[in-house]
C-alpha cells in the first residue's frame, strides 16, 4: 500500500511541478510585460486556469506559507502524505502502522483520495493539450516565449 | 527563547540549548485501570500521552540535557515526555514504583484510556481525527482512525467533525468494543481494524456553529468545532446501553448498542435555555437509567 501511495504522490507531484513551472514563466512575463493591459489579462487568465487544476491537487494554503496557518481542508497531495504516515512509520502526531496491515479505513481512504487524483489528469491533460497550445500560439503572435512545462532555468 | 512547550536557554550564542520545563501543565482527562497498584492515564497540553503507577511519582528533572538546537514546538509521534509534578515533591506511597510510560500514541489533546480487560492496550484520541491503539508489549502505537485526517479543515468541509479532544470509551461489558465520537458515534470491535458508524449526527446541526474558526489567523484544528459528540458513556450496569452528550446541549441514549437512539434532552432537569456542553456522563451504578451529567457552559 505504501508503494501505491508513493506512486500516487509521484503522479500528483509531477502535475503540480509542471503547473508551477508554467506559472513561474507567467509570473516572469507579467513583470517583463508590465503596462501592457491586454497581455496582462491574457497572462492572468491563463494563470487562473493553471491554478484551478493545481489547487485540486494541493490546497492553496500550503503554497502560501509555512507559518501556523490552519485554514483549509487538505487536497490530494496532503491527504496522501498523511495517509502515508498512518500506514507507514508515522508523521507528526500520526503514530503510524508499518508493523501492521493497513486498516480497512485506510484502504477506503486511499480509494477516496484516488478518485480525486483520477479526476485531475483529465483536467490536466485538457489543459496541456488544448489551453496551453492555444495560449502559446497567441504568445507567438505577440513575440513572446511560449509556456513550457520543462524548467529551463 | 520560548515556544508552546516551554522555553530554551542558550548561554553559548546558540551553539547549545538547555530546555526548561515549567512545573505547570494542563491535563485534559484522567483515567485509571484495575491493576494493583492502579495506573493513571492522561495527556498534557504541549506534551503528550502518559501513564504510570499510582504509587510512584511522575518526575523529570527540570532542566533536560543540553541539546544542539532549539526545539520545534510540537513533538514527534506521540508527543514528548511528560511533565513533572502531580504528586508533590515525589514522596510517593510505598517507595518508588516503575517509571511512567510516555508517548503512548495519541497526542497532547485527546483522551488516553486503558483497555480494562488488558492494561497493555491503551487507546488515545488526538486532534484532527487521529486515533491510536498502543500495545505496551510491542511498544508501538498504531494509527486506527475511522476516517482521514481533518487537520486544518473548516468543520463544514470535513466528512466527520472530530473535536480537538474527541471522546473515547471502552465498553464495560466487552473490552474489545471501543467507542469514538465526532458528530456521530463510531464503534470498533477488532482493535480499530474497522469501524462502524452506530449513530446518526447527534448534534443540533446548527450551520451557524459549523463554521471556520475566524480570527486573524485561521485555526481549524478542532478546538472550535461546534455540533459534535463531546461525551460517550457506555453503561457498566446494562449491556448495550450507551449515553452520549454533545457540545451543543443534546443528550441521547441507545439501549441496543446503537440501533436506535433516543433524544432525552428535554428530560434533563435544570436545563436552561443556554446550550450546555456535555463533557462527561456518569452512570449510576444502581439505577442504569439514571445518570449524572457534568456540564460545562
Amino acid at each position: 500500500m505504501q508503494i501505491r501511495i508513493t506512486e500516487d504522490l509521484n503522479a500528483t507531484s509531477d502535475m503540480v511541478n509542471q503547473l508551477e513551472i508554467m506559472r513561474r514563466q507567467i509570473e516572469d512575463q507579467l513583470k517583463a510585460q508590465k503596462g501592457k493591459s491586454d497581455v496582462d489579462k491574457m497572462l492572468r487568465d491563463m494563470d487562473t486556469k493553471l491554478q484551478n487544476v493545481e489547487f485540486k491537487l494541493l490546497e492553496k494554503s500550503s503554497t502560501l506559507s509555512d507559518d501556523k496557518y490552519f485554514v483549509q481542508a487538505y487536497k490530494v497531495y496532503s491527504n496522501l502524505i498523511w495517509l502515508n504516515g498512518a500506514v507507514g512509520t508515522g508523521a507528526g502526531d500520526e503514530a503510524g502502522g508499518a508493523d501492521y496491515r493497513p486498516t480497512d479505513t485506510q484502504v477506503a481512504v486511499l480509494e477516496t483520495i484516488e478518485k480525486d487524483l483520477d479526476a485531475a489528469p483529465t483536467e490536466y491533460q485538457a489543459l496541456m493539450r488544448t489551453d496551453v497550445p492555444a495560449f502559446n500560439k497567441t504568445m507567438e503572435v505577440k513575440g513572446m516565449p511560449p509556456l513550457s512545462s520543462v524548467d529551463s532555468r | 527563547m520560548t515556544d508552546d512547550a516551554g522555553m530554551q536557554i542558550t548561554t553559548t550564542h546558540g551553539q547549545s540549548w538547555a530546555r526548561v520545563r515549567l512545573p505547570i501543565g494542563q491535563m485534559y482527562h484522567v483515567a485509571v485501570d484495575n491493576q494493583i497498584p492502579y495506573y493513571i492515564y492522561s495527556n498534557m497540553q504541549d506534551d503528550g500521552t502518559m501513564r504510570g503507577p499510582s504509587n510512584a511519582p511522575e518526575s523529570q528533572p527540570n532542566n533536560a540535557a543540553p541539546s544542539t538546537g532549539p526545539g520545534t514546538g510540537r513533538g514527534g509521534p506521540g508527543g514528548g515526555r511528560g511533565g513533572f509534578g502531580g504528586f508533590g515533591s515525589g514522596g510517593g506511597r510505598g517507595g518508588a514504583g516503575p517509571p511512567w510510560d510516555h508517548a503512548l500514541g495519541g497526542c497532547e489533546s485527546g483522551f488516553t484510556i486503558p483497555d480494562h480487560g488488558n492494561p497493555d492496550i491503551v487507546w488515545s484520541s488526538c486532534y484532527g481525527n487521529k486515533l491510536t491503539r498502543y500495545d505496551a508489549n510491542q511498544g508501538t502505537a498504531r494509527s486506527v482512525a475511522p476516517w482521514m485526517i481533518s487537520l486544518d479543515s473548516p468543520p463544514g468541509d470535513a466528512k466527520y467533525r472530530c473535536h480537538w479532544t474527541a471522546p473515547l470509551a471502552v465498553d464495560p461489558f466487552d473490552h474489545n468494543t471501543v467507542y469514538y465520537g465526532c458528530q456521530v458515534v463510531f464503534a470498533t470491535n477488532d482493535g480499530g481494524q474497522s469501524w462502524k458508524v452506530i449513530s446518526p449526527d447527534l448534534s443540533r446541526q446548527d450551520p451557524s456553529r459549523i463554521m471556520p474558526s475566524g480570527g486573524m489567523v485561521g485555526d481549524n484544528l478542532g478546538q472550535f468545532y461546534g455540533e459534535v459528540v463531546f461525551a460517550i458513556a457506555p453503561s457498566p450496569v446494562q449491556k448495550g446501553l450507551i449515553w452520549a452528550g454533545t457540545n451543543d446541549g443534546k443528550v441521547w441514549y441507545t439501549r441496543d448498542g446503537g440501533g436506535r437512539w433516543n433524544d432525552v434532552t428535554r428530560n434533563i432537569s435544570g436545563q436552561s435555555r443556554i446550550r450546555r456542553s456535555y463533557r462527561a456522563i456518569r452512570i449510576s451504578s444502581r439505577r442504569p437509567r439514571c445518570r449524572f451529567a457534568l456540564l460545562r457552559t
